[in-house]
């Protein structure tokens, strides 16, 4: 389980650097080349703070092989009312969730 | 290094739920109070939140007593918990629970604008912001100052007083020097100890943050404080491969626990949390396994109602499902994890008083670092978070003293063991081989998984000896920066953390909690030898055990 940084989408604001309660992703380069790089993909816990929090949806989230990933990416758009998820393998959108942020789980 | 000083009239370490929670609460009590927390990642994230929590699970529901929920904890431990911090943190879970809704956590109401309960315990919210939420509260006060992405590795106590800590930058080359008049320690339980489910790309892929390590245990070892109950490790019962948690199926769906044959199970070993992960263990060893939750002809709805709940804590097993098929077309396989040390569910941690002081003057501890009170889960850390803040505060106020030069000389003493490891230079074994060996060391002699959990007194002995040597290696191992010297210190903790362990285990000679403490030389309870607690003091590198009589919900317990 783990996330990839797309860095042509990554306007390098460094806020997973930030966010990341493992201290797992380090900023790389300078000015317009400065980009997020995840330094330690095999100690991610899957928490998806940095898929939520940056502003460009750069950030995928996947599992691994050795627990039955298949390739498909997970990715977030936030914004203060909801949570757009969308599932997508090989470019194809898989599955689209929204969690609205006003509704508690029903279990 | 660049050293920085820090001073505070009351020092926080650890930002996660317990932390955020005593800074406001400490703040609110008294607005002038210089307050900081020490935070080794960013507080809006850490800690064992990060991703969401389902729902709240320690609440006294319509009709039900604080006197309930220590029942309920009590009986879950076979006795083994200290009533006076059951009581005092049960009688203020709603409290904190409504200062939650207050914050802007959404909880769900039913026609009557009352909470509505998932059984007799828990309530229902949308937990996937609770971090933040609590966060903002702590930085939304004055004087709360938050340093993150420093990384506490040593308190500076004299003669049984802490004055302080000591701390590394993640982000610079830098110390951090912090002063204070009273701490509370609140940086959460122990991960990484055994070999994980998966211990390979995805290790970190576990229950418990993978970055709670344990320093709090091991910070106070070494300061000396007497800590209780480490034999009590905690084992969850999660979903194959993703390790998300299982409660939301069985209680949401009303999903059964049935082995490989279809059979019901979950009611054969008992209701107790360890007994629900044995009853699995049990299947497993003997031949009737893997065990599933039955979730096959559940509705389109229901499943899609799994989709969003598991969204808003543990992604992954919606991802999961996604791609392999969701759980209408298949049962959910479970397993238990590697076994835990975490205050928060089973109840090991510092031996506290009734106001959560520990045995080191001026020294509080709240939350999964704090022992002697499980189930406390999310609102019982707020809880503890606030009566520790609160007697803290009154202490502050009543102890206006200066620091002893013998402080400044052991906080250098600390920079310069850094500087020592980032100078090292003999890489061979790294770090990374030291916590792997680490973990397989506990894994196969002192009860993991491949173990079934179980261990035998002349397995501890070997993983005593086996732990020791490692500790000698770490102690040469090599950081190339700041983020290695991080990780250097998690392992040296944990294997302190593991030493503690490995005593406990040992000390107690009987099986009180199956899977959780499962000693194969004494596989029955027994009362007459140990209705107590096991304590214990590390000195001079040894773990020595004390056994202490139990304390009762109504006693006020004073060291």
């Amino acid at each position: 389980m783990s996330i990839k940084i797309d860095k042509e989408k990554c306007n390098g604001c460094g806020l997973c650097a930030d966010i990341c309660p493992g201290n797992l992703i380090k900023m790389v380069g300078k000015g317009k080349n400065r980009k997020a790089e995840m330094a330690y993909p095999d100690e991610c816990w899957g928490c998806m703070s940095c898929v939520k929090i940056c502003p460009k949806h750069a950030i995928e989230f996947y599992l691994g092989d050795d627990i039955g990933g298949k390739g498909t990416v997970l990715i977030a758009e936030t914004n203060h009312k909801e949570i757009d998820w969308t599932a997508c393998k090989e470019g194809c959108i898989l599955e689209k969730i929204i969690t609205s942020r006003k509704d508690a789980n029903k279990y | 290094m660049e050293q920085n000083t820090v001073e505070a009239d009351l020092l926080i370490i650890g930002g996660g739920t317990a932390g955020c929670y005593a800074a406001k609460t400490a703040a609110k009590l008294n607005p002038d109070l210089n307050i900081v927390i020490a935070e080794k990642a960013d507080i809006r994230r850490s800690g064992c939140l990060a991703s969401g929590v389902n729902a709240l699970n320690a609440y006294i529901t319509k009709g039900k007593t604080p006197d309930f929920y220590v029942d309920y904890a009590t009986n879950d431990a076979d006795g083994i918990v200290r009533g006076d911090l059951l009581l005092t943190l049960s009688q203020r879970l709603n409290k904190v629970t409504a200062d939650l809704e207050k914050m802007g956590l959404v909880i769900l109401k039913d026609e009557n604008g009352d909470y509505v309960a998932r059984g007799n315990r828990n309530i229902k919210i949308n937990g996937e912001n609770i971090k933040p939420l609590l966060a903002r509260a702590a930085r939304r006060q004055r004087h709360v100052k938050i340093i993150n992405h420093v990384n506490i590795v040593d308190f500076l106590v004299d003669h049984n007083r802490i004055y302080g800590a000591v701390g590394f930058s993640l982000l610079e080359s830098a110390a951090y020097v912090f002063h204070a008049k009273t701490v509370i320690i609140a940086t959460g339980g122990a991960s990484g100890l055994y070999k994980p489910n998966n211990p390979g790309f995805s290790k970190h892929k576990m229950w418990y943050s993978p970055f709670n390590t344990g320093a709090g245990y091991a910070m106070g070892m070494r300061a000396g404080a007497e800590m209780t109950t480490f034999e009590m490790r905690f084992i969850a019962l999660r979903c194959k491969d993703t390790i998300a948690p299982t409660g939301t199926i069985a209680q949401g769906v009303g999903a059964k626990q049935v082995n490989a044959l279809g059979d019901v199970y979950e009611t054969k070993y008992g209701l107790r949390t360890s007994e629900r992960v044995y009853g699995t263990v049990k299947e497993n060893q003997e031949g009737r396994g893997p065990c599933y939750l039955k979730t096959t002809g559940i509705t389109r709805q229901q499943e899609q109602d799994l989709y969003h709940a598991y969204l808003n804590m543990a992604p992954g097993q919606t991802l999961r499902w996604l791609e392999n098929g969701g759980p209408r077309e298949q049962n959910v396989e479970i397993e238990g994890t590697e076994p835990y040390i975490v205050g928060g569910h089973s109840a090991s941690g510092y031996w506290v008083n009734t106001d959560r002081e520990t045995t080191v003057h001026h020294l509080f501890a709240a939350g999964d670092v704090a022992g002697g009170a499980p189930q406390k889960y999310v609102t019982g850390a707020l809880a503890e978070g606030e009566i520790a803040a609160e007697a803290a505060v009154k202490q502050i106020q009543k102890h206006p003293d200066s620091i002893p030069t013998s402080v400044d000389a052991k906080a250098k003493a600390i920079v310069k063991q850094a500087e020592q490891y980032l100078n090292h230079t003999d890489d061979q074994p790294s770090i990374q081989e030291i916590e792997t060996t680490m973990q397989t060391v506990m894994d196969q002699d002192a009860g993991g998984i491949s173990q079934y959990y179980g261990y035998t007194t002349a397995q501890l002995a070997i993983a005593e000896t086996k732990i020791e040597e490692l500790q000698k290696q770490i102690e040469l191992a090599c950081a190339h920066n700041m983020h290695e010297l991080m990780s250097l210190y998690e392992v040296r903790e944990r294997l302190l953390v593991c030493q503690c362990v490995i005593a406990h285990l040992g000390a107690r000679k009987e099986t009180r909690w199956h899977s959780f403490a499962e000693n194969l030389d004494y596989p029955e309870p027994d009362n007459q030898h140990f209705q107590k607690y096991i304590n214990s003091v590390y000195r001079n590198g040894q773990v020595n055990i004390i056994y202490r009589e139990l304390v009762k919900r109504d006693e006020y317990y004073e060291h």
